[in-house]
């Protein structure tokens, strides 16, 4: 019989039997475990060129970097991203952007953790916090040299928030927030987040941006920091560490108590929160700015969309109806559709059907993205055309159209228009149309 | 063809008819004799259990007013003595286990309790654990009612205050964006096992309100959690009490069980905590008859008797066509669905024939006759469950999944067709007819199976024998280590910190030299991006269900879903051409993707059902105890110029069947290349070739290996075997605790009879040893399964197909070996005590075999001839005796 330590090595190594039991990762070069000797945080702290930080709930590094206003971020000067109390947030975010003073102290927040899973054993061993102060842009990192040190850090962190006037974060109301909300619960104690007006960046970006790459589902457009830095600010990463990388980085320190693979998390950490400070910067000088300021008509899009959404519907009109003129083939059906809508909700109808009519134009994809939009606009025009128009054969032709192209429900709906249409026209009906009895 | 009543008025006079009628076949056998003689009685049984007054206990005075006065609101103006004892355990702060029949007021036991404590602090909270989701929602109805009530009865005293008491389920229905509000409301949150594993425990800081103020946890259904789920659950329960002492609280423990032997123990093993035991119920019963039939035998040569689902249909239409309300049990899904097919053949006509016989003018058999099972949809089974409380649904055709307290009202009768493998769940199936006063009735057909013919036959065994004991294994080290991983996931170990009673230690070790924990800072701290509790399930080796598709379901329409499979037997019942039945319907499968979990079928109209053939392999993974002492040498010189002409033969290399696709999973028991991973310290096995190898019983860890190689078709009601195909679908593997027994090569070659004979022989005897198995250890005959070694082709691991050619003298002569293994990752504990029980295994073996009356083999001791082969039942017994023999001369005084 074998001693249980290789029989239980044998069970964790091998498939438990099913397949269900996930292979450990090996991080980097896999380093044998050896324990608590080689973690001294000490000599972590120096190495990632900090500070050691005791206190009596436990023990964490403290890392400061400034960039000074004068320094260049991107194609501008780091001082011309500090938030200024007159800019239009509440195009943003109604709520927090009405709040006075809410551009007092902006605390800019970023975590790295130890997994995306979420749960009580994921773990933010890193939190960066940035602010500007006289126009430069410090920031303050709390970095956990061993897991037990973090009841202090949230401590030392719920401190940080305590003048904060707004807390901004990029997906921080499905990540970073729940995540702290998290940590605070495990260790038994009051939230700091919890009364703290919070801006979450990522759902304005993606409003504004994500038409750069046009699809139906904008959701699902790329729009991370990292490419907004590159589209919007003009900025260039340099050896950046990847994102899926790091929780395996921070698993290798503890292991081996080598710093020198955390100098890159902290660095990516950093510039994730100036990129912030910037894009949001320059998403509120553009919704500020109005149209003039964009520089392509994917942004005249997005911040029509912005206007819209926050009710200045002429300003909306305005972005949209450059976008249509300046947009290229495969944007304009897209920008045409918006604009559309909007006016069809204005009940300036005849625009409207004029928008609809230059989406078919301009519309020629033949992926699917250009069908539907082709369907909506033939749909939109027979409805106006049969009841606000009353050019019963030009509704006709469209509803034809359409029950050329439609499938499954919209298909019937389509033959009903027909057959409805074929009456009031006084047509015959076709002896395969069934009597329709919904008029 | 019949046609349904309408529904009796006077049920205890309709019961009492049905019963007389088949009473009176009972008392012309006794009064011929034939109960006496040989022959077979058709009726071997007849109990009735005298009915049972009530005896009823005051309201504690301690319960609070508002509860006492809400619970006379709803009828109720005293307690049974089992509710008041159990009230006053738990109010005392004492766990408590409850073992009382079916409809005794069990779930009061705890909500009583519960809801007192709340009303007295409104920050109490509970956890209410049931094993279905089903469960949990049809405890909410009620349990949402009475705090209802409780509530109102807050604001109608001036001096009380206003209570509202929030019950939830929390479960994988539960939607997204409800989750938390009812982690801040729920003062009770229903939910199960799996949820508080992968949904709960790993999340606690969310659930930091319920953990910190967490005052009771109650187990429902207690008896469910045996072998694997509750070796998962025990776990899950030191994981809960982990998280629980982290927020500073720690919950009494209230359980509620079928009639089992040992649920003190169970409750106790499962949470680590000691219980009072309150099993004496006050509730008052009915009376009630309980029958065991016996089909006829039709062909007594062949031992042949007349189908038990044939039986079944037959008794259960004496009780239907009184207008009765009843449920049938049968034992799979297969024949759940041929159940269902037959009963509403006899009101409609056989499948395939569409047009519809005359069913009398009100009722429509398609709606009073319905099936029941697992995988059918949620809608689906409330539809059916609350046709069955109404009325609307007459009877009920369905798996064990009806078996738990899903409320379906009070039915009439309850028909078993086949044994349900253990005594407890026979006892639980009954208790689904006659819930409350009343006359009913439980009716057990047997089938030829070895077990149910054991117990048909001896009925007293079933009456007077204790229930089974629930076993769990916590500590099962497969089990053990995913939990512990999930739990360092929870909350890091600390070094003095121990897991239950264990000490974790050296496991959390293991697991640092794999990369998923690290020690630092005096605690052991995950260091895995994964989330550890995805990885495991409770309920099979994966998560993964396979879902069937209706491809036609609606011309035009989206594809339809119409039922789902577990991932263990999706390839049986799944693959391509294979016929799924959902209530009497049948759809073949026209494509199974396996990769994706799906099966696409359309419905069809034919004659014929599927059965898959499954072969199997194991290998030993280590000797845990086995025999390889003097006898097996003793044995091993008698034969040694026999053992010589065979050694030099590579069994490998000798082609086993023409059948070359089934040779490479056909590697004749240790052969060099099978032992050549094994530890040295198995001497025995160590040496090269089948020759020097441990002959009787040795218990320890095998690999399983299953795979279904092909299907037969099989004609409804006739059974004949009207085709087969082929089929190539993935290895299921598992790693699982054996009992295995090897039969000498000496000892083979020492019987006088023919090769084929010989392998048949071993078959049959495998074939009994392995239902004779779960009487002795009294478990669940599914947790076991069989293998057989050593043979050219596995026949027993392939029903029924034994293929006679091409077995040659040198692929026997690697002495055959029998599995008898744990049919769970892991193992379940039921190895070890076999193999203590080997002699009387072999014993009560022997008995079955050479007790059977039928002439050469038949399903109820070596399987039916036809299977099997002609001289199967002869070697059997022949080889039975001479280990037996071999036995009484030192043999297994050396096993013991």
């Amino acid at each position: 019989m074998r001693d249980l330590t290789s029989r239980l090595r044998e069970i964790v190594r091998r498939d438990h039997g099913g397949g269900a039991v996930v292979d450990p990762v090996r991080e980097l070069t896999y380093v044998p475990d050896t324990g608590d000797q080689a973690m001294d945080p000490s000599r972590a702290a120096e190495a990632l060129g900090g500070t050691r930080v005791d206190t009596e709930s436990g023990a964490y590094i403290v890392v400061d970097r400034v960039w000074e206003a004068s320094d260049w971020h991107g194609r501008r000067m780091v001082g011309g991203y500090a938030p200024a109390a007159d800019a239009p947030l509440a195009l943003f975010d109604s709520r927090v952007g009405a709040l006075p003073g809410w551009a007092d102290r902006v605390v800019f927040f970023d975590l790295e953790t130890t997994g995306l899973s979420g749960g009580a054993g994921t773990l933010p061993f890193l939190a960066g916090c940035g602010w500007f102060e006289d126009g430069a842009f410090r920031v303050r990192q709390f970095f956990l040299s061993a897991p037990a040190g973090e009841r202090a850090m949230l401590e030392a962190i719920a401190r940080t928030f305590d003048d904060a006037t707004l807390l901004v974060t990029f997906n921080g109301r499905s990540f970073d927030v729940p995540l702290m909300e998290m940590r605070w619960a495990f260790h038994r104690t009051a939230a700091a987040t919890d009364d703290m007006p919070h801006f979450d960046m990522l759902p304005s970006a993606r409003r504004l941006w994500s038409r750069r790459e046009v699809r139906e589902a904008p959701e699902r457009a790329s729009c991370t920091l990292t490419s907004l830095e590159r589209a919007v600010l003009g900025f260039h990463r340099l050896n950046d560490v990847p994102g899926l990388e790091i929780p395996a980085r921070y698993f290798h320190f503890l292991r081996s108590g080598d710093a020198s693979v955390i100098d890159g998390v902290l660095e990516h950490n950093r510039f994730d929160l100036l990129s912030l400070a910037a894009v949001m910067s320059h998403a509120l000088s553009m919704a500020g700015d109005g149209p003039d300021a964009c520089r392509d008509p994917s942004e005249l899009m997005g911040l029509g969309h912005l206007y819209e959404r926050a009710g200045q519907v002429d300003r909306a009109l305005e972005a949209f109806e450059r976008a249509v003129r300046d947009a290229d083939r495969a944007l304009r059906p897209h920008a045409a559709a918006r604009l559309a809508t909007l006016l069809a909700r204005l009940e300036r109808y005849d625009e409207a059907a004029h928008a609809w009519q230059s989406v078919l134009e301009s519309s020629r994809g033949r992926d699917d993205a250009g069908l539907a939009l082709r369907r909506r606009a033939t749909q939109a025009l027979a409805i106006h055309h049969e009841h606000r128009a009353c050019d019963l054969a030009a509704a006709r032709g469209y509803a034809q159209q359409l029950h050329h192209t439609a499938a499954g429900r919209a298909r019937d709906d389509a033959a009903h228009r027909l057959s409805r249409l074929d009456r009031k026209l006084g047509l015959k009906r076709t002896a395969d149309r069934p009597f329709d009895l919904d008029f | 063809m019949n046609t349904l009543p309408a529904v009796t008025t006077n049920k205890d006079e309709s019961l009492q008819q049905a019963l007389q009628r088949m009473l009176a076949e009972f008392e012309t056998g006794a009064r011929t004799g034939v109960l006496t003689g040989d022959d077979d009685p058709h009726v071997t049984a007849v109990r009735r259990l005298a009915p049972v007054e009530a005896r009823y206990a005051a309201f504690p005075e301690s319960l609070d007013p508002r509860l006492v006065q809400a619970l006379r609101t709803r009828g109720l103006d005293q307690l049974y003595t089992h509710q008041a004892e159990a009230i006053a355990h738990v109010q005392a702060g004492r766990n408590v286990v409850i073992v009382t029949p079916t409809a005794s007021g069990k779930t009061l036991c705890y909500n009583a309790p519960v809801l007192d404590a709340i009303l007295r602090d409104e920050s109490t909270r509970a956890l209410y654990l049931f094993p279905t989701k089903a469960l949990a929602q049809d405890q909410l109805a009620e349990l949402h009612k009475l705090a209802e009530i409780v509530g109102a009865q807050g604001q109608a005293d001036p001096d009380g205050t206003p209570v509202s008491i929030g019950v939830f389920t929390y479960d994988g229905d539960t939607p997204q964006d409800a989750r938390r509000s009812i982690r801040g409301k729920a003062h009770v949150v229903l939910s199960n096992p799996d949820m508080v594993h992968s949904g709960i425990l790993p999340h606690h800081p969310r659930w930091a309100k319920l953990f910190e103020n967490l005052k009771f946890v109650v187990i429902d259904e207690l008896h469910t959690y045996r072998g694997v789920f509750g070796s998962h659950l025990g776990n899950i329960i030191r994981r809960l009490q982990r998280v629980c002492r982290h927020y500073g609280s720690n919950p009494t423990f209230i359980c509620s069980s079928a009639t089992i032997a040992n649920p003190r123990d169970l409750a106790e093993r499962l949470t680590g905590e000691p219980f009072e035991l309150v099993d004496q119920s006050g509730a008052p019963r009915g009376e009630k008859f309980f029958l065991f039939v016996n089909p006829p035998v039709v062909n007594a040569q062949l031992g042949i008797r007349r189908s038990y689902l044939a039986e079944t249909r037959r008794v259960a239409i004496e009780f239907l066509k009184r207008g009765l309300q009843m449920i049938v049990f049968a034992q799979s899904r297969l024949s759940t669905e041929l159940l269902t097919t037959y009963m509403k053949d006899a009101f409609q006509g056989p499948p395939g024939t569409s047009v519809a016989k005359d069913a009398g003018p009100d009722v429509r058999p398609d709606d009073v006759i319905r099936g029941y099972r697992g995988g059918y949809l949620p809608l689906r089974r409330r539809e059916i469950e609350r046709g069955l409380r109404s009325g609307e649904v007459r009877c009920v055709v369905s798996t064990n999944a009806l078996e738990l307290g899903i409320d379906i009202g009070a039915l009439d009768v309850a028909v078993m067709a086949g044994y349900p493998g253990t005594i407890a769940g026979t006892w639980q199936r009954a208790g689904r007819a006659g819930r409350r006063s009343g006359r009913s009735a439980a009716v057990y057909v047997a089938s030829s199976a070895p077990i149910d013919q054991f117990v048909v036959r001896n009925p007293d065994y079933f009456f007077d024998a204790s229930a089974e004991h629930a076993l769990v294994n916590p500590d099962n080290l497969h089990i053990l280590l995913d939990h512990v991983k999930c739990a360092a996931f929870e909350l890091p170990f600390t070094t003095d910190e121990r897991f239950g009673t264990l000490n974790v230690q050296e496991i959390l070790a293991v697991l640092a030299e794999e990369g998923f924990v690290h020690f630092t800072g005096g605690q052991w701290q995950w260091t895995q991006e994964s989330y550890p509790a995805d990885a495991v399930s409770l309920r099979s080796v994966t998560s993964d269900n396979f879902v069937i598709i209706d491809t036609k379901a609606d011309e035009g329409r989206d594809e339809r879903v119409i039922g789902e499979t577990d991932f263990t037997s999706g390839p049986s019942t799944l693959h391509e051409k294979a016929i799924y039945i959902v209530e009497g319907q049948l759809y073949e499968v026209e494509r199974f993707d396996y990769d994706n979990r799906k099966a696409f079928v359309r419905a069809v109209a034919c004659d014929y059902y599927t059965t898959a053939i499954t072969y199997t392999k194991v290998t030993i993974l280590e000797t845990l105890a086995g025999r390889t002492g003097s006898p097996a040498e003793a044995l091993a010189k008698a034969g040694v110029a026999a053992l010589a002409a065979g050694a030099d033969v590579d069994p490998r290399d000798e082609p086993a069947e023409p059948d070359t696709r089934l040779q490479s999973f056909v590697t004749p028991a240790f052969a060099p290349g099978a032992t050549a991973s094994r530890p040295a310290d198995l001497s025995a096995e160590a040496g090269a070739g089948a020759s020097a190898k441990v002959d009787g019983p040795c218990h320890g860890e095998v690999h399983v290996v299953s795979r279904v190689v092909g299907f037969k078709k099989i004609k409804f009601y006739t059974n004949e075997n009207v085709g087969s195909g082929e089929l190539e679908l993935p290895e299921q593997e598992m790693h699982t605790t054996s009992y295995w027994m090897t039969i000498s090569a000496d000892l083979m070659a020492a019987l006088p009879f023919g090769l084929a004979d010989r392998r048949d022989g071993v078959v049959g005897l495998a074939f009994a040893m392995r239902n004779v198995a779960p009487l002795l250890l009294m478990c669940d005959s599914h947790d076991l399964g069989l293998s057989i070694d050593g043979l050219a082709v596995e026949g027993a691991s392939r029903v029924g197909g034994v293929s006679r050619t091409g077995a040659s003298e040198a692929a026997l002569s690697a002495a055959p070996t029998i599995f008898i293994y744990d049919n769970y990752p892991g193992g379940i504990g039921f190895s070890e005590p076999l193999f203590t029980m080997h002699a009387d295994l072999v014993a009560q073996t022997r008995a079955l075999i050479d007790g059977c009356p039928c002439t050469s083999g038949c399903p109820s001791c070596v399987g039916p001839e036809g299977a099997t082969g002609p001289r199967a039942k002869a070697v059997a017994s022949r080889l039975l005796a001479l280990m037996a023999a071999a036995g009484d001369s030192g043999h297994l005084q050396a096993a013991g």
